[in-house]
């Protein structure tokens, strides 16, 4: 049950994290992608409920977290802005928009000003799984899920083995070094953030979609910042983004199912994984900090 | 010693340049600079800093566009918009400052831009194959499964003349290439080029060190302010030639007035400091006395610019005793030396001598902002800020817009003025000005030149430090010349001495000899 619930709950956190690594290591460190989420989140639960049905919702929950990628992209890379401000704006926009189109589909429909049933994505079903121990954990798990975990290897290796894995790292190692080799730093980061896009609308419709049935307002609860601190905490390295993002995952089932099973309060426990997030931080820039001042002695 | 010199002499012009001329604003980077190269052959850029190398070898990268002249490449005529060009035209490039990624191994760094893929993975056997193949005939030995951030800086450098030549460079341009390197590693690269060579790589060696042009090159080329002052066969010329070709001969007329000096103004008695990228200072016992102009000259990186910063107290003295008018000084550093009347017009002007982003008449009042003119309870009395720009700008001649412009969009001969404003406008006791005039055009250098003679005149103890010698001759009342951080003479400045007396006496010779 618990282990069912990490992987549920880490699919969001790893699938965006991935998302930001990628944007990271080109150079841009991606707030934005926070609203990213929220918008797939939304853009999936509202298509879901149409002739469209969930997989349609699943592929424009994907692409409007693309479409959101290409906003910041275009106002960091096209006119200059500041990719933290722009990346502010764009979760402003993103939580502005969605409650003002929850409000416009709610209002037609004459429901609650604040949440969106949508329908879910079909689980895939194992239950001869049911009776196996751990692995009863997978017995019931999203299609996004499984993506996820099928999936993750192969981008470890084209992250390590592909031209734009390549590309995108030596960009936010050594930009100049990467203009003298004949690239455009600028293209290399568009794509980078293109695709941390599409990573973090498809983490948006998971939340939607899967682990709930509904849409409600600004509920991706700061996950993007988290998969952000995921990136850092894994030393910007793929394995270690997963599973740091995945150790976030389990942070937040302990939470959830303490919350059920136990009388502690309920605020301290759902702020449990955030004062994580802070810790784990604070002990990774600790560590960053020394080995600089090892290196700089 | 015999060289296949004839030969290559024959060689066919694998890439020349025409009249190539550079401007940056007012200031004349490259005056119609030409040069020829021939096949397999070495040919060393020799010049001080700021000579206009560095310009030179970008316009050849197509990092930077001429404003006038013409690059050919085998004879024909060819543009540069990008690097990318000046790759597909068979130039590469090997920067002082390694245009590598540290997080990728060496072997992606090689084929960075120009791998080969199969299914949309890189096929790094290939590449490693063809690099084996570099490697074998340069005879190095390169981890390149190894990430860059973990290999040795000559083993960096390697690796970027193995990117340059994967990419099918054979011209290969070297900037400063021993600038980072110990003198074993010196040699090791010097023995891959050679290899090079004779493969029928040509190679553009740019360097400021003498005795490198005569291991390495087959011609040398000298800059100065700019333009080609000279070329030579390396065999035909002596160095205390190549100095004064690189350093200037003293045609110039000279501007120096005669001082009577005063007393001693600061003094140092056995000196020592150390300094990552120069010689250190050993043993130096140095009296400045007030009213005079002492020039301080060395090949780059001999002390005489750390003696500078030591002066200025920019940089802590490792021993040895500094005295001020008498007293000795225990704790120097630029807070002390400011509030004792040491004024200090640093090198780097842009960087360490401005606020780049403050306006003019902010920087103006930087190193005095605790006098209650310009500030009351901590804050700035703007007015009376703003009126004190408004006279020094008007007595400095400063060509601005307004006093509130920003220092940045200043032109470097007026960021000058700015700083020696700020610097002489407090009547100094003791003034420490390091390349004044580098970048600078005629008028601004005149200018600044009268500025250091009113100094001296009005009392101050001014040290001059230069790489130009004809400033230095045409200024100073007395010159100290650096060697390996020692001083090697202190000799007033008259007509027996001239730039190669100083060339020499930089070089090592005895003041007898060189004289």
């Amino acid at each position: 049950m618990y282990l069912a619930s990490v992987l549920e709950l880490a699919t969001p956190l790893v699938l965006a994290a991935l998302g930001c690594l990628l944007t990271v290591r080109a150079g841009v460190d991606n707030i934005g992608i926070e609203g990213m989420m929220l918008g797939g989140a939304f853009a999936g639960a509202a298509v879901s409920t149409t002739v469209f049905g969930p997989w349609g919702g699943l592929a424009v929950a994907a692409a409007a977290g693309l479409a959101l990628a290409l906003v910041l992209a275009w106002s960091h890379l096209s006119l200059g802005a500041d990719f933290v401000l722009a990346g502010i704006a764009v979760n402003l926009l993103a939580a502005g928009g969605t409650v003002t189109l929850l409000f416009a589909i709610n209002k037609s429909k004459g429901q609650g000003a604040d949440d969106l049933a949508s329908d879910p994505l079909p689980t895939v079903n194992l239950s001869f799984l049911d009776d196996v121990p751990v692995l009863n954990a997978l017995a019931d798990q999203s299609p996004i899920t499984w993506a996820t975990i099928l999936l993750a290897p192969v981008f470890v290796y084209l992250y390590f083995h592909s031209k734009p894995g390549i590309w995108i790292r030596a960009v936010g190692g050594n930009a100049p070094a990467v203009v003298e080799a004949g690239i455009s730093p600028t293209r290399v980061k568009w794509l980078a953030m293109s695709l941390s896009g599409v990573f973090a609308g498809i983490a948006g419709a998971q939340l939607s979609l899967a682990t709930t049935h509904t849409f409600v307002r600004d509920m991706t609860q700061g996950r993007g910042f988290i998969a952000l601190a995921a990136v850092y905490l894994g030393l910007r390295h793929p394995v270690g983004t997963i599973i740091a993002a995945t150790a976030f995952g389990a942070c937040q089932a302990l939470s959830t199912l303490l919350q059920v099973r136990t009388t502690i309060p309920t605020d301290p426990l759902a702020a449990f994984p955030y004062v994580v997030t802070v810790i784990a931080l604070g002990v990774a820039g600790l560590r960053s900090l020394r080995r600089r001042s090892l290196a700089a002695a | 010693m015999t060289r296949p010199d004839d030969m290559r002499a024959q060689a066919p012009v694998v890439l020349e340049l025409r009249d190539v001329d550079k401007h940056f604003g007012p200031v004349h980077a490259n005056r119609s600079v030409s040069l020829s190269l021939r096949r397999g052959s070495v040919h060393a850029i020799l010049g001080e800093n700021g000579a206009g190398k560095s310009t030179l070898m970008n316009i050849l990268f197509g990092v930077l566009t001429p404003d006038s002249g013409e690059i050919r490449i085998h004879g024909e005529p060819r543009t540069f918009a990008a690097p990318k060009d000046a790759i597909a035209a068979g130039i590469g490039m090997v920067f002082q400052h390694f245009g590598l990624v540290p997080e990728l191994s060496a072997l992606d760094n090689i084929s960075l831009g120009a791998e080969q893929t199969s299914w949309g993975v890189v096929d790094r056997d290939v590449a490693r194959a063809k690099v084996e193949d570099l490697c074998r005939e340069l005879q190095v030995e390169i981890p390149l499964e190894r990430r860059v951030s973990a290999l040795t800086v000559s083993q960096q450098q390697r690796v970027e003349i193995l990117k340059a030549l994967y990419r099918g460079a054979q011209i290969l341009i070297l900037d400063e290439p021993t600038a980072l390197l110990a003198p074993q590693e010196r040699e090791g690269l010097f023995d891959a080029v050679k290899r090079l060579q004779r493969t029928g790589v040509s190679v553009l060696f740019i360097t400021h060190k003498l005795d490198e042009v005569e291991l390495l090159a087959d011609d040398v080329t000298v800059i100065r302010h700019g333009a080609v002052v000279a070329e030579h066969r390396v065999g035909t010329v002596t160095q205390a030639e190549l100095v004064a070709d690189m350093v200037g001969s003293s045609t110039v007329a000279l501007s120096r007035t005669e001082r009577v000096p005063l007393g001693v103004a600061m003094a140092v008695r056995d000196l020592s400091a150390v300094h990552p990228t120069s010689s250190s200072l050993r043993g130096v016992s140095l009296e400045l006395r007030s009213g005079e102009i002492t020039g301080v000259v060395g090949i780059d990186g001999h002390g005489h610019q750390l003696l500078c910063e030591v002066l200025a107290g920019v940089r802590p003295p490792a021993g040895g005793e500094l005295s001020l008018f008498g007293a000795r000084q225990r704790r120097w550093g630029r807070a002390r030396a400011m509030a004792s009347d040491v004024a200090f017009v640093p090198e780097d002007r842009l960087s360490a001598g401005v606020a780049k982003h403050l306006s003019i008449a902010e920087n103006l009042v930087a190193n005095r902002l605790g006098d209650p003119r310009f500030t009351r309870f901590r804050f700035m009395r703007r007015q009376a800020v703003r009126r004190h720009a408004r006279e020094l700008i008007e007595q400095f001649d400063v060509r601005c817009r307004d006093e509130l412009q920003p220092v940045g969009s200043l032109s470097g001969g007026n960021v000058q003025k700015v700083v020696l404003a700020r610097e002489l406008s407090t009547s100094p006791r003791v003034v420490v000005v390091c390349e004044p005039t580098r970048g600078l055009d005629v008028a601004a250098i005149a200018s600044v030149h009268s500025r250091l003679a009113a100094a001296a005149d009005a009392g101050a103890a001014v040290v001059l430090q230069s790489s130009d010698l004809d400033e230095v001759l045409a200024v100073v009342n007395r010159i100290v010349v650096f060697r390996e951080g020692e001083v090697v003479a202190d000799v007033p400045n008259g007509d027996d001495v001239d730039a190669k007396v100083l060339g020499a006496l930089m070089l090592g010779a005895r003041l007898a000899e060189a004289a």
